[in-house]
């Protein structure tokens, strides 16, 4: 048995098998890792955070598309839903998926937290709770509104355009410290602007004495009588690809895992992780999202700028209709490539225009209502995360609503055309077109569909019918010494981007292990 | 993140089919004149000369070269898991299948042996076929292909995208990077190589 020294530790570059004791191992260092093991080292607890993803720096962070997929998301940007129906874009590296989001901040909505106290028996803690963590969180990490002067023209255009149809739209918070507006918030961000984990906390536990192991992909956890004794993972290759053979294993008082939904289940999954009734895995959440593109006279050249900027929460919540709420991507030629339908010269022909095209998404709220219950993990042979993810017809309906409020958001602010994600597309020209929306075949693989917010599969409750944890410290309700601390915890989805809900509830749930871990 | 049905679509498929006297077809040989011109990392050799054709009528018109966008989408599924490169392997052979084409299109020719106009038909029959697999399955061919083409700066031009705001010194490659030794002491990771 060894300690690792404080910093980091690339496990590509491990010649021999070790073994390492410490108070705590987190699995994973996204925004629930990385905030754990800050907090959790500034105590004075000795933690190992095991990552599957590269240490990478600014260096590596080019803005180009063809090195950040392969090098920063999960299965190099190829993760697609069991039945090909939904493509599932996921951040992958030291700092996870706060490496390559799109800075979006939001707190989570008190109608959410109150949701799941009345719904979902989540009673450890409620808004006010949150609130301070939140407040911290902050603070950390520079989040502040975007200068209405300073959205894209994309952004720009959902703004002008919910303004004129008198919807409510705002400027977003971003977590950024001296954003140059290159765009490339998806690449990496080239600068270090952006104040993701890689930057800020997971620097931050390495001072206070964390070691990080990355290219250590973890295979399982082992149970013992009621309690995880070892966390065993595999040393991975440079590229990601292969394992080099090397284990690594730790061996720690407790367990924190954070590997970020459907890995975390996944995880819980391979090591046969107790599971009596049977909720290990389900209602996994991914605000499934469908996107409309506005056709602009004007160049909008949506690959300069902050990438999401403003936000539309006009159709949030629709009672027994499932809700969305509006806001554009990033334009890049790969990402807008494989958006757009068609083949051949079709296709050509509509990236030829690409610089004049708005992209704008409606962002379905699942998991609210009792048919709209989300997928389920399951593993393959290899032991690789399944998700299966029926979309139910109330979903199909919310799709429809959503393409239209977007149709018309597009050509309130201008467009001369609005092309939906069918293939074959649906193109209008005005509002007198919208029709064509309800006419279009909502079925899967028809239409683009897409996820960059994964939720779920790990639920809380203090049911242990119906959770994987309990809510007052997020502690496994069969396993004394596991938690999970990720955004697999959510019993629904949010209904905004997920990073800042899932810092605020770490960052409140950190301090609680420390309460009683420093004394344990 | 798995294609595993469509094995099941594909065997159904050509159990359907032999029951009905057609096996033979199975066997008609596609065009393998196409080579690959360096070692594959993922998809077995007899799936290149499809994925060659698929790329040519999926980037027609542009300026990639289909043989190279195979090699690109060769590499980028080693990201991919284990089950999703077999079943896109299955895939392939679906689409050279004499079976598969006379039963999606009355036409057992295998792919590479259609002329252009024809292998669009074969694609998009898959791209409205009632099976939501093979409709995926399109998507899932499309998307490899164009994502080899658009994420390189091959076709920046074509789109009028002006590449990267900032530019940087190509990094060195993946396997030559030196350990990672950071100081716990140092407050940011600032400076680290690589």
């Amino acid at each position: 048995m060894t300690t690792l020294p404080p910093g980091i530790t690339e496990a590509q570059t491990l010649t021999a098998d070790v073994e390492v004791g410490c108070d705590v191992a987190i699995v994973g260092s996204g925004p629930g890792g990385a905030v754990v093991a800050a907090t959790l080292a500034r105590a004075g607890l000795s933690v190992v955070v095991l990552e599957e993803g590269g240490a990478f720096t600014k260096a590596r962070f080019r803005g180009r598309e063809d090195e950040a997929y392969p090098l920063l998301y999960q299965d190099g940007g190829q993760r697609v839903t069991k039945d090909l129906g939904i493509t599932l874009l996921q951040g992958k590296a030291m700092g996870g998926g706060s490496v390559v989001n799109w800075t979006t901040c939001f707190r989570t909505p008190d109608h959410v937290i109150d949701h799941w106290r009345t719904r979902h028996a989540v009673g450890g803690f409620d808004g006010a709770a949150l609130a301070p963590h939140f407040a911290a969180m902050e603070q950390r990490l520079s989040i502040a509104p975007v200068p209405l002067e300073l959205l894209n023209r994309n952004n720009r255009a959902l703004y002008d355009g919910c303004k004129k149809l008198g919807w409510a739209v705002e400027p977003t918070q971003r977590n950024v410290l001296g954003c140059a507006y290159s765009g490339h918030c998806g690449h990496g961000c080239p600068i270090d602007a952006k104040q993701s984990m890689l930057v800020t906390l997971l620097p931050d536990a390495m001072q206070a004495g964390a070691a990080v192991v990355t290219r250590c992909r973890v295979q399982r956890v082992v149970f013992e009588a009621g309690r995880v004794t070892a966390v065993i993972g595999l040393a991975i290759d440079a590229s990601g690809t292969q394992s080099t053979g090397v284990t690594v294993t730790v061996k720690p008082r407790f367990v924190v895992i954070a590997g970020g939904a459907i890995n975390s289940p996944a995880l819980l999954l391979r090591s046969a992780a107790p599971d009596p009734h049977g909720v290990l895995g389900r209602r996994t959440f991914l605000h499934p999202v469908t996107g409309v593109v506005g056709v602009f006279d004007d160049r909008i050249e949506g690959w300069r700028g902050a990438p999401q900027s403003a936000a539309s929460h006009q159709f949030a919540q629709r009672g027994d209709e499932v809700g969305f709420f509006l806001e554009v991507a990033p334009i890049h030629p790969m990402l807008m490539a494989t958006a757009m339908p068609g083949i051949g010269t079709t296709h050509r022909d509509t990236m030829a225009r690409v610089a004049h095209f708005a992209a704008f998404l409606a962002l379905t709220i699942d998991g609210f209502h009792d048919d709209v219950p989300g997928g389920r993990v399951t593993l393959s042979k290899s032991g690789a995360p399944v998700l299966a993810y029926p979309i139910a017809e109330r979903q199909w309906r919310a799709f429809r609503d959503g393409a239209k409020a977007l149709a018309k958001v597009a050509f309130a602010a201008g467009a001369k055309e609005a092309l939906t994600g069918h293939d074959p597309p649906t193109s209008m020209r005005s509002d007198a077109d919208l029709a064509a929306v309800d006419a279009a075949h909502w079925e899967v693989a028809r239409v683009a569909l897409f996820s960059a917010h994964q939720m779920g599969g790990c639920g809380m409750s203090d049911d242990a019918k119906s959770g994987v944890v309990r809510s007052e410290d997020l502690r496994h309700h069969q396993i004394d010494n596991l938690h999970v601390v990720d955004g697999s915890v959510f019993p629904t989805s949010l209904g905004v981007n997920p990073q800042l809900s899932i810092y605020g509830l770490a960052h409140l749930m950190a301090e609680r292990l420390v309460a009683r871990w420093k004394t344990a | 993140m798995q294609r595993r049905s469509l094995l099941k679509v594909s065997l159904a498929g050509a159990v359907a089919l032999s029951v009905g006297g057609g096996a033979g077809l199975a066997l008609w040989p596609g065009d393998t004149s196409v080579r690959p011109q360096r070692p594959l990392l993922s998809l077995p050799e007899r799936a290149f000369p499809v994925l060659v054709a698929v790329a040519a009528r999926v980037l027609k018109g542009t300026t990639a070269n289909p043989v190279e966008i195979a090699h690109r989408v060769d590499e980028a599924l080693r990201y991919a898991t284990p089950e999703s490169r077999s079943d896109l392997a299955d895939v392939f052979g679906l689409l050279e299948n004499g079976l598969t084409g006379l039963m999606l299109r009355g036409q057992p020719r295998p792919f590479t042996l259609l002329d252009e106009r024809a292998q669009d038909e074969a694609l998009l029959a898959w791209r409205d076929s009632r099976v939501g697999l093979l409709r995926g399955a399109y998507h899932a061919l499309r998307k490899l292909c164009l994502a080899a083409h658009y994420a390189t700066p091959s076709s920046w031009a074509e789109v009028g995208y002006g590449g990267p705001a900032i530019l940087k010194p190509e990094p060195p490659p993946l396997a030559a990077d030196k350990p990672v030794v950071v100081d716990g002491a140092a407050r940011s990771v600032e400076g680290m190589p690589g």
